[in-house]
């Protein structure tokens, strides 16, 4: 969070610099903060008209998929919040190949539309950023 | 059976507490009971009535505090674990025994018939 609120700060400094960030989700939506957290994240950095972009692999495709049930672990489904990303100009999402293919899953299981990459198509993405924060 | 379940993770980051919490309640329910819960480590930070959750989220720690009343479970915390974050006076004293360093390694090893260990590491 430090870490992204003193990079956004920075950018507020330099005349309203746009960056490219790329936030990596590898958790599974549930059992663990990450995934959540991360979410917040990306919505605080496209408040700050970022370029964003989200990257989602291995566990992390779990945060995607339709029709999650939460009354059993008494948490809250915060799922359908992937799908305010677009009220916020959050539209590049990228979902890795392998790790859905690894899982059993389809695109078409996904909440919200995705790009689906291969690994080597995510490593030149990565590559393309200015800032990458992985959770 | 009687359980005790020893708590090692702080809530939220973690799935530690609600793990424990849900193992102890399906346990009442199937007739068993859970003499002593323990909080060590990281698992003090929840019996802090400092604990603010978002609203729509849990609130793990008042979620422990309504319970031990009415199935004569006993909470304890690590004191001296405690100590080390401040904690003691942040706490609810009338929802969670803190015994004490000897007393409570008295406790642990007093006869239950079987353990739990509820510490959740990140993967």
């Amino acid at each position: 969070m430090a870490q992204v609120a003193e990079a956004l700060e920075q950018e507020q400094d330099a005349q309203s610099v746009v960056k490219k960030f790329m936030f990596v989700n590898r958790k599974a939506p549930y059992g663990t903060i990450y995934a959540l957290e991360g979410l917040e994240v990306v919505l605080i950095s496209a408040a700050f008209d970022q370029d964003v972009s989200l990257a989602f692999l291995d566990d992390g495709v779990y945060q995607l998929v339709k029709g999650q049930q939460t009354k059993g672990l008494e948490v809250k489904n915060f799922s359908p919040t992937y799908r305010a990303l677009e009220g916020y100009d959050v539209e590049k999402l990228y979902v890795e190949r392998e790790s859905l293919e690894a899982r059993g899953l389809r695109e078409d299981q996904l909440l919200v539309p995705v790009q689906v990459v291969s690994a080597q198509e995510m490593a030149q993405l990565m590559e393309q950023q200015d800032v990458i924060i992985g959770f | 059976m009687n359980f005790g379940l020893l708590i090692n993770e702080g809530p939220y980051n973690h799935q530690a507490a609600d793990t424990a919490y849900q193992f102890a309640r399906a346990a009442l329910a199937k007739g068993h009971r859970v003499r002593r819960v323990f909080f060590y480590n990281d698992g003090v930070n929840n019996a802090t009535r400092l604990t603010e959750p978002p609203q729509d989220d849990r609130h793990i720690v008042n979620r422990c505090r309504s319970w031990p009343r009415t199935t004569a479970s006993t909470w304890w915390c690590a004191l001296r674990r405690a100590c080390a974050v401040d904690w003691w006076r942040t706490t609810s004293r009338r929802a969670f025994a803190s015994p004490g360093w000897g007393s409570w390694s008295k406790r642990a090893s007093s006869p239950t018939a079987s353990w739990c260990s509820a510490t959740e590491r990140e993967r």
